[in-house]
């Protein structure tokens, strides 16, 4: 009756449970549904997932707005050549533009006001804007030669996250969580965590289960007193009244259970079970005083403060650690169509130290292996400027023909550069990498095959890659 | 190569056929709709189906005459009676990859019982079936209670009987929940208790179930399901997520279940209620329903793709709540599996793309079209604003004879102070003598001589630049007034404070082509407002024009007036989405803008009504060219009425007595009171089509952009054509929908009804009937009850009853060994479900038990409790709760944010309203568990049935355990219950005196406020204990 994948881990304790009738349910049944073993067998899909798959799990760094590429990764040197004259017509190519530039006049080149050095023995390209990240790209692999369908934020992220540009479909998470399953019974396999500010707002949709069943939805993490939303038991309940109350319900939830014999009763006591050691593991997992001096030199300072990008950063490793697939971050405010400079300088004192200080984290603690870190928003941004070009400010309009992204570890080739635009940073010349091409990619090595990993809804098996995507072997070692 | 293996196949064939056919030879005669068609349709149609595109070989298996006709290659696909000659059999049945279908890299394969299946099939003569949803609906006989009578003639098929009768308290209950969503009182459940004894279980049982279809918690009840299938929310969608007002359709809703409005009139209204002969304002209301899509505010939207989708969403919900038809899948392509072709898609869209809305949403209110919808209430509130405003003017009236009297002394020597009609005239420039506020900029800005005194004159060079003024929004009412003397009508900007950045945010008065042009603008050109003359004006003459505003930032809010006449305007761009400031724009500029550069011309008495819209009276007598005192001079016989309009309107500002002056302002007052309480009514977003209509078009690939073939609009040819005669619009479709002829309707309506009472429809896909769907679990009993419902009047009261009357419904949820092992999914009903309750449900009942529930039927939503943080960490929008009784109303009141659901329901498996869902997910996760054990809602809810149980349970624990037991179960504990929860409260009361510093803290206001009389720890104690109880399993179950 539910395909619910948390239940699936139950059923053959149900089954065994049936067995026995309604028979004494003394210590025994309860112990066994109590035994995390049991708990922890939430599986993925079986016969999914290859044997040894690359990467385990991933921590993705979604940058929402649309990160400029001209002014971080994609060096352009021809724009200092041409900067502030018209952009050719050779270059729009028909190119349809945002209503909001589409009534301007002029479409001047801006060119990039960060200056740009080659970092590593990759010899990357990088913007003095992220001095922290120019320190780790030799375990980075960008790919310059993203491109995605849609020219406005809310279905350009749906796009991302969904593999689909109008709301309905699952999130990359979710899809996750329902085909790898969950490797830690005490926390969910998918965690999703907010920071920044800016215009653009972020929606439940991004990180929900669309038509996957509730349980793989992200669980949003949150500062504050209830990291997870009403974990805390109310004013005045101890752990140890929770305790009892929780053995009174259980008890009296089992009477019932003998009476209707309904299986779904003990799949519901486990659940308040999980809750229960949610409350002890979420408030260990987020407590970052113990982690000693060494770390915040590595995250930033911010890393103690809950709600910053940098904590989560550091959250985020520590959900890795503990086994949950998929963890996202969503830091606001890329959104830079006016006051770029001041804006991009802003978002990456926010965001770079802790990025660089995740990836050298994992590095030494030997997780970047096997797990992905994903770094990109959700579009690119124009070569034009928008609004008005000045001699230190400038804005740019949202592109979708090209920005750049990063993936480390999980098996992605590290210190390599894949794809190219033309000197303008405004068209792919060379090996164009779609949106459903990234996620067919990102499956592969948690060895699912994108094409296999499906749901039936209204008829239909969807997937995260809709009916597109290819596996981007180059950009794999 | 392929030769040798199908000779191969075929002598294996022959031999292992004897030993399939006497595997199967037990079994009843195959079904291709029931056995066949689910095979080829999952394993083949994609690729040898309806879609056109995407056929292989030119190969169909959905149609008989195509598969069993000789390919080119001369093979068949499929030979009647002969599996061993059937192409399709021996390529299924096929081990080498290069032959084998489906091909190995479609991931799909048929089991070896499904290849039995295909072959067995075949072999009997491989006899095809329409698709049974398509089918007429046809009512089979039926003895007794038809629903007992169909599913226990399937229970005798499966060897299973039916379960007893549950207990009379389950049953009160059970009902209770299904019918209105709560759960009864202590009262109802004696009453009920005692009538059952007196006249009978049966006899009280009906009355409870007529009890509750009467009962407006119905209405509420079912108003959920449907809100959830419509995508109701209170606000936009999208990026911005603005709010929306659509409250007032929510609450035609629950009043049309009420009031049991027939299906196929609440069919009609909400989809084509607008284009019904002199559709009442409820009829207006009502379709709202294809309002409720999202629809996107943001900037830089291409106005066609969302266009597009707005279409696309009302087709895609309006086929799958009425058809159960996943449309959808043939937006891009033909569809796969249904008949349903790719401009048959198209011919659906076309009914609903003539909506008149712009294709971007406004930011922070209602879209057009809409209208305002005030309550009985509040209509009846309007009418003593209006009343208050007919007293003063008839006092005035009244007053005439001393008016006139008093007015024509004045014109003797009126020295009136210019201007006249000064009711919030905020700014006025004469352009006669030296003002500070005017500044002549660069040469060639003069003054000259005007229509009074001088006049602005610009040569094409210099402009003059005055204050800066506030208000000039789309978003506040304002007038602008002026004498216009153009010089220049092919182009130039004539009044402009647009901001000098590319965003140009501000007004813009220009010439254009001959024609008055007047923008008001957010962002340009993605949020304009722009409307023009369509007349052009004459270069050299002297003309009067006003502008104003309504406030509503929609282009038909804004109007022309030339001379004081009313201008029909082209609009230009009607997108004029964001909120502005009343303080947003530059100072402004006579003759010059930063974007369109000079003007050459004169303006003259330049004003500025900066929180007013001036009516057409006022327009008109703005349009005098004389002063008041030039009219005075006139013969009272010569003046014109404008003139004398004028001229009164400058004796009441200036030359009347104090006590008449009083009564202008009353009057004033008045209007202005009118005006702003109309401005506060809500409205609601309604289907207007543009009279012209929009063209449709075949989208390639679904694209909005690449255009195909036009299409006209049209019901798909699988299903019954329209009448003859009538005209084919969107009413058309709604009646077509209703028709008795229809195969889908009734169906899909009777299986979602059945769905709310027994957790799953007959079709288990609600939202697909087509090949893909489910196959229904008891056809007949579906046919039956579709044929009823549609024959007796579409009447829903009397179908929910039908059910929940049946044997069937009030059987015993208790699931047995047996039924586990024969029926573990309990398809065939030998049991009631036992369901878990839905999120709303669970809320509600917590306020209920706990006697927080604050009923009260409709009105705006409610913002209920949520925390902190959890709207301003993901967006710029700030969420306060409500205060008092907002906090306790049932939850089908509570604000619904499309892109941040309250968390409660989202936690608690509540349908996305981001689009239609049909189907309730039911989950069971920790957070849930969280939920209800945490939520403070829920925690208050136990502190107030504890304070219940102390107050109202009796003096001992046992007493006061069983009431409580009894207000959230419906039924007394049993002992060993009852006495696990004594030693329970016992436990709880040690643990608080043992650290009474740890008892909670109780709310000192509000309607959760503690009861100051109990003691503290007694109090924690059965907190606690309540907090258990609202968490049982049977609680939170409908048994």
């Amino acid at each position: 009756m539910n395909d619910d994948r948390y239940h699936a881990a139950f059923r053959p304790t149900r089954r065994q449970f049936l067995g026995r009738a309604t028979a004494a349910m003394g210590g025994f049944a309860l112990a066994s549904l109590l035994d995390p073993a049991l708990a922890r067998a939430a599986p993925g899909r079986p016969g999914l997932i290859a044997a040894n798959p690359k990467a385990k799990r991933v921590i993705y760094l979604f940058q929402s707005g649309g990160p400029p590429q001209h002014d971080t990764f994609d060096y352009k040197p021809h724009l200092d050549t041409v900067h502030g004259q018209e952009t050719p017509a050779s270059v729009f190519n028909g190119q349809r533009l945002t209503g909001m530039t589409a009534g301007q006049s002029s479409f001047p080149i801006a060119r990039s006001i960060f200056k740009f050095q080659q970092h590593g023995k990759s010899r990357a390209w990088v913007s003095d804007v992220m001095p922290h990240l120019a320190g780790v790209v030799d375990e980075l692999c960008f790919i310059r030669s993203m491109h995605t369908e849609a020219i406005n934020h809310d279905p350009a992220i749906t796009f991302l996250q969904t593999g689909f540009q109008i709301a309905g479909r699952p999130s990359i998470g979710a899809w996750m969580s329902y085909g790898l399953g969950s490797e830690n019974a005490n926390l969910p396999a998918f965690v999703a965590m907010l920071s920044g500010t800016g215009d653009q707002p972020l929606y439940d949709r991004l990180w929900g289960a669309g038509f996957l069943p509730s349980v793989h939805q992200g669980v949003r993490f949150r500062s504050g007193k209830d990291p997870v939303l009403y974990l805390n038991n109310p004013d005045g309940f101890s752990d140890g009244l929770r305790r009892k109350t929780l053995d009174h319900l259980g008890a009296l939830n089992r009477m019932r259970l003998d009476v209707t014999g309904d299986p779904e009763i003990e799949t519901r006591i486990a659940q308040y079970e999980m809750a229960y050691r949610m409350q002890s593991s979420v408030p260990e997992l987020t407590d970052v005083s113990r982690e000693p001096a060494s770390t915040f030199e590595l995250y930033g300072e911010d890393a103690r403060k809950p709600g910053t990008y940098a904590y989560n950063a550091l959250i985020a490793r520590r959900l890795s650690e503990r086994g949950v697939r998929f963890v996202q971050l969503f830091h606001r405010g890329w959104d830079t169509h006016g006051g770029l400079p001041g804006q991009l300088r802003a978002r990456c004192k926010e965001t770079d130290q802790a990025t660089a200080g995740l990836i050298k984290d994992l590095k030494q603690r030997g997780l970047l292996d096997e797990t992905l870190v994903v770094w990109g928003g959700e579009f690119g941004r124009t070569v034009y400027c928008q609004g008005d070009l000045a001699a230190n400010n400038y804005g740019r309009d949202h592109h979708p023909r090209c920005f750049t992204m990063w993936v480390a570890g999980g098996g992605f080739k590290a210190g390599f550069t894949y794809g190219a635009t033309d000197d303008f940073g405004y068209n792919i010349v060379e090996n164009p990498v779609s949106v459903h091409d990234l996620h067919a990619t990102l499956l592969q090595q948690l060895g699912v095959n994108h094409e296999r990993l499906t749901f039936k809804f209204q008829g239909r098996h969807f997937r995260l890659t809709d009916i597109h995507g290819s596996v981007v072997r180059n950009l794999l070692a | 190569m392929a030769r040798p293996l199908r000779s191969f196949l075929r002598s294996f064939l022959s031999g292992v056929g004897l030993v399939w056919g006497a595997a199967a030879s037990a079994a009843e005669p195959l079904s291709y709709n029931r056995d066949i068609r689910p095979i080829l349709s999952e394993n083949c149609f994609a690729c040898h189906g309806p879609d056109k595109a995407k056929q292989k070989g030119r190969l169909r298996l959905d149609v008989r005459e195509i598969a069993t006709q000789p390919a080119k290659s001369g093979s068949v696909a499929i030979v009647p009676g002969k599996p061993e000659a059937s192409e399709a059999l021996m390529r299924i049945l096929a081990s080498d990859p290069e032959e084998q279908m489906p091909p190995p890299a479609s991931g799909h394969t048929l089991t070896a019982a499904q290849k039995d299946l295909v072959r067995r099939w075949i072999n009997e003569g491989a006899a095809y079936q329409r698709h049974w949803a398509f089918e007429p609906i046809r009512q089979a006989p039926a003895t007794g209670n038809a629903i007992d009578f169909f599913i226990r003639q399937r229970l005798r098929q499966a060897g299973l009987q039916p379960s007893p009768a549950a207990s009379p308290e389950t049953q009160l209950r059970r009902v209770s929940l299904d019918l209105t969503g709560l759960p009864p009182t202590g009262a109802e459940a004696s009453a009920f208790l005692a009538d059952a004894s007196q006249r009978g279980l049966d006899a009280a049982y009906e009355a409870v179930v007529d009890r509750l279809l009467k009962s407006p918690r119905y209405g509420e009840r079912m108003a959920w399901t449907w809100l959830e299938a419509a995508r109701y929310a209170d606000t936009d969608g999208y990026q911005n997520d603005g709010p929306r007002e659509m409250w007032r359709w929510r609450d035609w809703v629950i009043d049309a279940f009420n009031t049991n409005l027939p299906f196929d009139q609440f069919t009609i209204e909400q989809l084509a209620g607008d284009l019904l002969p002199k559709p009442t304002h409820e009829q207006l209301i009502a379709t709202g329903f294809n309002r409720n899509n999202r629809y996107n505010s943001e900037e830089g939207i291409p106005i066609d793709e969302f266009l597009l989708e707005n279409a696309v969403d009302r087709v895609d919900t309006t086929s799958t709540v009425w058809m159960g038809l996943t449309a959808g899948c043939a937006r891009c392509h033909d569809h796969k599996y249904d008949p349903l072709s790719q401009k048959e898609y198209y011919q659906l869209v076309d009914y609903f793309n003539d909506v008149a809305e712009s294709g971007r949403a406004t930011r922070g209110r209602n879209s057009e079209p809409w209208i305002k919808t005030p309550t009985p209430d509040q209509r009846a509130k309007l009418a003593t604003f209006e009343a208050k405003a007919s007293q003063a003017r008839a006092a005035l009236q009244k007053a005439e004879p001393e008016i006139r009297a008093a007015q024509q002394t004045w014109e003797h020597d009126p020295a009136p102070k210019s201007p006249a009609l000064r009711q919030g005239l905020d700014f006025h420039f004469a352009f006669d003598a030296p003002d500070e506020r005017v500044a002549a900029k660069e040469s060639g800005a003069t003054l000259q001589p005007g229509v009074q005194g001088t006049a602005a004159t610009l040569t094409g060079q210099g402009y003059f630049e005055v204050d800066k003024i506030p208000g000039l929004i789309g978003n506040g009412r304002f007038s602008i007034a002026f004498w216009l003397k153009p010089d220049q009508v092919e182009s130039g900007p004539v009044l402009s404070n647009e901001a000098a950045v590319t965003v140009r945010n501000g007004i813009l008065v220009e010439m254009l082509n001959g024609r008055l042009r007047w923008n008001i603008n957010t962002r340009w050109i993605s949020g304009v407002s722009t409307i023009e003359t369509k007349r052009s004006l004459t270069p050299g003459e002297w003309i009067h024009v006003t502008l104003t505003n309504d406030g509503t930032q929609r282009a038909v809010g804004m109007t022309i007036y030339v001379n004081g006449e009313e201008q029909a305007v082209n609009v230009i761009r009607n997108t004029n989405s964001n909120v502005a400031s009343r303080k947003e724009g530059t100072a402004l500029r006579v003759g010059y803008s930063k974007h369109v550069g000079h003007w050459r011309g004169q303006i003259d008495e330049l004003r500025f009504y900066t929180t007013r819209t001036l009516s057409s009276d006022e327009a008109r007598s703005l349009a005098v060219r004389e002063t008041p005192a030039t009219i005075a001079r006139l013969a009272e016989s010569a003046r014109t009425p404008a003139q004398r309009q004028l001229l009164r309107i400058a004796f009441l500002e200036q030359g009347a007595n104090p006590a008449q002056r009083d009564l202008f302002g009353a009057l004033q007052q008045a209007e202005v009171a009118v005006v702003a309480y109309d401005d506060r009514l809500p409205s609601t977003m309604i289907m207007r089509d543009l009279p012209e209509g929009r063209p449709s078009f075949v989208r390639t690939r679904g694209v909005y952009d690449a255009l195909g073939e036009r299409v006209q609009p049209g019901v798909p040819e699988i299903l019954p054509a329209l009448p003859r005669g009538v005209k084919n619009d969107r009413l058309a479709f709604a009646r077509w929908l209703v028709s008795p002829e229809h195969p889908l309707t009734a169906r899909v309506t009777v299986n979602r009804h059945w769905q709310l009472l027994f957790g799953r429809g007959f079709v288990t896909t609600a939202e697909d009937f087509g090949a893909q769907g489910e196959m229904p679990s008891h056809p007949e009993l579906l046919d039956w009850l579709a044929a009823e419902f549609k024959d007796n009047g579409w009447d829903m009261k009397a179908l929910m009853k039908r059910m929940v009357m049946s044997a069937t419904y009030r059987q015993d949820s208790t699931f047995t060994t047996e039924l586990q092992q024969k029926d573990p999914d309990n398809r065939w009903l030998a049991r009631a479900p036992r369901l878990r309750l839905p999120g709303n449900v669970l809320r509600d009942q917590a306020f209920m038990v706990s006697g927080l529930l604050v009923e009260q039927l409709g009105g705006p939503s409610v913002f209920a409790y949520q925390p902190d943080g959890l709207w301003e960490e993901a967006s710029n929008a700030k969420y306060t709760p409500g205060k008092g009784a907002d906090l306790y109303r049932r939850s089908v009141y509570t604000y619904w944010k499309r892109t941040l659901a309250p968390p409660t329901m989202a936690l608690l498996d509540a349908g996305d309203r981001e689009y239609c869902s049909v189907r309730q997910k039911s989950t069971n996760t920790p957070l849930q568990a969280l939920t209800l054990l945490n939520e403070p809602t829920f925690v208050a809810a136990a502190r107030k049935l504890a304070e219940r149980m102390l107050t109202e349970g009796g003096a001992t624990d046992s007493d006061r355990i069983a009431f409580a037991f009894r207000l959230v179960a419906t039924r007394s504990p049993k002992p060993a219950e009852l006495q696990m929860l004594v030693s329970a409260l016992a436990e709880y009361r040690t643990a608080f005196e043992n650290d009474s510093k740890t008892a909670p803290a109780r709310p000192k206001k509000g309607k959760a406020a503690g009861a100051t009389n109990l003691p503290p720890v007694e109090l924690a104690a059965a907190t606690a204990l309540a907090n258990v109880l609202l968490n049982l399993d049977e609680v939170t179950t409908r048994e």
